[in-house]
């Protein structure tokens, strides 16, 4: 027991330790005085952590007349108005009628008197920095007065008014409550006045020793209304702080209208009912509590409004309005920027309820928080529409019977609410988004399609491939070859496949199905892929865009003239070999040019192609420079059908590698072949696949024709740049590219 | 359940001491954080953008900075300096500098030295990264839409031979990770 209390003990004295005797002791190094060291013409001694000057120096340092009178060992300084006097024996100085108490006080050191330096010095107004760890010691004369500070435009703007704008800075404390204004080098005028703190407001003024600042500290019981990024401006002698609006009233008008008013401009509001429209919420955005005056006039139909800051970035005040009688308020459109009204009695309209391929609409007169949820037995989803009642075009009943809805209902549910029903011919994923039209609320609600059945069936020259699905869907059917594959990308699609029976017997064509979803720009995609045994000719037996896909696949062309010649000619190619000249593009670390590497594999890719009897040219067929501009323009100008950059990529990281090809959506044809392309050399290339890009680079996104840009390899990476080197790597990287060119022109063709 | 301590008078003092010491440790705590809290600077958090290891993203960095007098030239300045995260790459080449900028209509075009482009190790995806990490670090702030880059007070087509910069950047979406 003692023991351990011996240990509190000492880990209480240890805390305590380190509370109070934190502050460091001074060493200063060097005096500067306004800018100048003056440390060498200068006496001073340390004496109790203090650092003390010798009075004549510091009398000629500031030019101030020094009087010592010895009977009474006392010391007078004199300057501009300023009077101090020390005497030996004592900790004080006496400025004017105050005195302050230092550690040392005067100190008499070989019949020369000392006195403590930065209390002196300060005391005739001049400022300290101390700088470098307290090796350093700034001198300054204040460089500004604050004059005023005071409130301007209805609250809105706080001025303070200075003799020259110094370094300032305006900081905001986490709470908002409180804004701190540094003014650097500045003191503040002996006939300062604070016309700033009032019932809300209360201003402190702080010297900040030792770092030769002011700081202006106005504190709020409410929130300040701050910008959070700027909002700061200067003009000749004044920095002005400007503020966002307050709230300054809720009150009832003569019409029965519920207004809320601000100092300044109310932006849009966002306004929600709760509890079947009992309590409404308005969030408004850019404005902050104040001194708001709330004066309901014991308004028979509002019960209470409260006012919270709901958050500070972004700034948005809430308004929460409880209902006494069920009698709902509906926002009135703005007469007066400054006032948001709202009047009794006025519920939404819902109005044109329509459904149309998969989508189900209406509009709403104000905006909407639909409540949505699914029941299972039978299927339908169930949307609730608070404080709303039907207006035109929103009949009983609407009747569908499509794949995916039988019908929707429309019913007035209680009192507040609209409800509608959608029964749907099984349960599936839906979408709800919300857009303006002309001043009214667009409600859509999209269901998604979803696979009904994938069968097969083969008899002795084809096999058929048919997909069923629930809606007209959106899909886009590719071949890709090495391995033989063909893949169909379905948009708006739920990937139900796991609650699917696929067909068991796929021979003799299909290897394998397989699905997954991936995102592309911006849209998910349900993608279906067949594994093929080898390559066969394929057909699409079904109109584009239909709910029900048959696809023929056939061990025999289709088109006798591609059995006998499945080549495409006439097709003009033209390959780029990125930089040259005196842009050598990207250096690996053991000196390989980018290009020179370029340059060789788009040799290779032009050999290839010409050996199968294809035209292709080069933008650049020796080490010469050549502009973006220049390169763009050559491929439009001779009509290319396609073209490829071809370069070698580079990363701080050695370690990054990879090959990437890069597309730009100026042709919408250029995914597709970068999709042929990469496909051959992520997946025979040898090195790490980073993927295909959609990309802002100037030669795809200004050349007419489908493009792409090829990123080899790095040679930034030493195994990659060894590789990049290698005749055999450059001649398998260009065969990679023929072989994808090929793949995306046959397809093209329509094989 | 009873419970009674047996205590001596000296043992009482003892705790009474340290339950007063307690108290007081309290008190003095309780004082530094609302010293803290009030008269603390309190500095304004950014996204600074940098690249991941693999070159292939751009991760952001939430980053306190004291803005003396000019945010732009600090968020560039912190930018060249790069990531204080460890397992982030710098974007900004040796020696760069913003020379000058200006801001018109949400677009600030930013005036660097001709560093940005001769120290440049090259690659699209260095080259992308260094511009992105500057364009979504600007156009994160939200007076700023777009960001438009010269090099020596010249329009450039491209920075080192892929991006196009011949039009202002947004902030790029894509490029950045977790999305």
């Amino acid at each position: 027991m003692a023991a351990e209390l011996k240990q509190i003990f000492i880990f209480l004295a240890i805390i305590f330790l380190i509370i109070f005797i934190a502050p460091a002791v001074l060493a200063q190094n060097s005096i500067f005085f306004n800018g100048e060291n003056i440390t060498a013409q200068i006496h001073t001694i340390n004496q109790n952590g203090e650092l003390l000057i010798k009075a004549r120096d510091l009398a000629e340092l500031l030019n101030t007349k020094l009087s010592w009178q010895p009977a009474l060992k006392s010391l007078e300084m004199k300057s501009e108005g300023v009077n101090i006097k020390l005497m030996a024996a004592s900790t004080y100085i006496q400025i004017g009628n105050n005195a302050i108490k230092t550690k040392s006080g005067l100190q008499l050191v070989d019949n020369q008197a000392y006195v403590p330096l930065a209390k002196t010095i300060e005391a005739f107004g001049y400022l300290l920095e101390y700088q470098q760890d307290n090796q350093e010691l700034y001198i300054y004369q204040p460089e500004t007065t604050i004059r005023d500070v005071s409130w301007q435009e209805d609250g809105n703007q706080l001025r303070i008014k200075m003799n020259e704008i110094t370094p300032y800075r305006v900081l905001h404390s986490e709470d908002g409550r409180t804004i701190t204004i540094e003014i650097d080098k500045a003191r503040i005028d002996k006939e300062f006045s604070d016309n700033v703190s009032n019932n809300n407001y209360y201003l402190k003024v702080v010297n900040v020793p030792n770092r030769a600042l002011l700081r202006l500290i106005i504190k709020s019981k409410n929130p300040i209304p701050f910008q959070l990024d700027g909002g700061v401006y200067e003009t000749d002698d004044a920095l002005i702080l400007s503020f966002l609006p307050q709230l300054k009233r809720i009150y009832f008008n003569a019409n029965n209208e519920l207004n809320i008013q601000a100092t300044g401009e109310i932006g849009d509001p966002e306004i929600e009912y709760l509890n079947d429209g009992q309590e409404m919420l308005v969030d408004i955005p850019s404005v902050v509590t104040g001194n708001y005056q709330l004066d309901l006039q014991d308004n028979p139909l509002v019960k209470s409004v409260k006012v919270i800051q709901k958050s500070l970035d972004p700034v948005v005040l809430r308004v929460k309005v409880q209902f006494s009688k069920g009698e709902v308020f509906q926002p009135l459109n703005n007469v007066n920027s400054n006032i948001l009204s709202f009047r009794p009695g006025q519920r939404a309209q819902i109005t044109n309820l329509d459904y149309h391929s998969g989508q189900l609409s209406f509009y709403a007169s104000s905006a909407l928080k639909p409540e949505l949820f699914l029941l299972t037995k039978p299927p339908r989803l169930v949307i609730n529409l608070f404080n709303t009642e039907r207006g035109s075009g929103v009949r009983d009943q609407l009747k569908i019977n499509d794949s995916k809805l039988k019908r929707v209902r429309t019913a007035r549910f209680d009192d507040q609410t609209v409800r509608l029903v959608a029964d749907l011919a099984s349960l599936t994923n839906y979408e709800l988004t919300e857009h303006k039209e002309s001043g009214l609320f667009k409600y859509t609600i999209s269901f998604k399609n979803q696979f009904k059945s994938i069968t097969s069936q083969a008899n002795q020259n084809y096999q058929y491939l048919n997909i069923d699905l629930t809606g007209k869907t959106d899909y886009e059917i590719k071949k890709f070859n090495y391995p033989h594959r063909l893949v169909i990308d379905f948009k708006n699609t739920y990937n139900n496949l796991d609650q699917l029976k696929l067909p068991e017997y796929y021979a003799p064509l299909v290897k394998d199905i397989r699905s997954s979803n991936y995102m592309l720009e911006g849209e998910e995609v349900t993608r279906l892929v067949f594994e093929l045994s080898n390559y066969y000719s394929h057909k699409i037996e079904s109109p584009p865009g239909s709910s029900q896909i048959k696809i023929a696949l056939a061990r025999k062309y289709f088109n006798e003239s591609e059995k006998i010649e499945p080549q495409i000619k006439d097709h003009l190619i033209v390959v780029d070999a990125g930089h040259g000249g005196f842009d050598p593009g990207a250096i690996g670390r053991n000196g390989l040019n980018e290009k020179s590497c370029n340059l060789a594999i788009a040799l290779k890719v032009r050999n290839i192609l010409k050996a199968k009897g294809h035209n292709v040219l080069l933008t650049r067929s020796k080490d010469n420079f050549l502009s973006l501009q220049k390169r763009v323009k050559f491929a439009n100008k001779i009509n290319a059908e396609i073209f490829v950059s071809i370069h070698a990529n580079s990363f701080t990281n050695p370690s990054s590698g990879g090959v990437e090809t890069h597309y730009n959506n100026a042709n919408p044809a250029s995914r597709l072949f970068a999709e042929k392309i990469h496909d051959k050399l992520g997946r025979s290339l040898g090195i790490n696949d980073r993927g295909i890009k959609e990309s802002n680079f100037y030669v795809i996104k200004y050349t007419k024709m489908p493009s792409v840009l090829v990123e080899v390899a790095f040679l930034s990476n030493p195994r990659e740049e060894k590789l990049l080197g290698s005749s055999k790597f450059q001649q398998k990287a260009a065969s990679l590219i023929v072989d994808g060119i090929l793949d995306y022109l046959e397809e093209k063709e329509g094989r | 359940m009873q419970f009674k301590l047996n205590l001596n008078p000296g043992q009482k003092r003892k705790i009474l001491l340290i339950i007063r010491l307690l108290l007081l440790a309290a008190a003095c705590f309780y004082l530094l954080f609302l010293l803290k809290n009030n008269f603390l600077i309190e500095d304004n958090q950014f996204q600074l953008y940098f690249a991941n290891q693999a070159g292939s993203l751009l991760v952001s960095e939430k980053r306190e900075l004291t803005i003396a007098e000019d945010k732009y030239r600090a968020l560039v300045a912190a930018l060249i300096e790069g990531p204080q995260t460890a397992d982030l790459e710098a974007t900004i080449p040796a020696g760069v500098k913003l020379i000058d900028y200006q801001i018109k209509a949400k677009t600030i075009t930013l005036n660097f030295n001709t560093a940005l482009r001769d120290n440049h190790s090259g690659g699209s995806a260095g080259e992308t990264l260094t511009v992105y990490s500057i364009v979504n670090t600007l156009t994160a702030l939200s007076e700023i839409d777009r960001v438009t880059i010269l090099i020596d007070g010249q329009q450039i087509d491209s920075l080192v031979g892929h991006l196009d910069l011949s039009r202002p950047l947004r902030y790029n979406q894509k490029l950045v990770a977790g999305n």
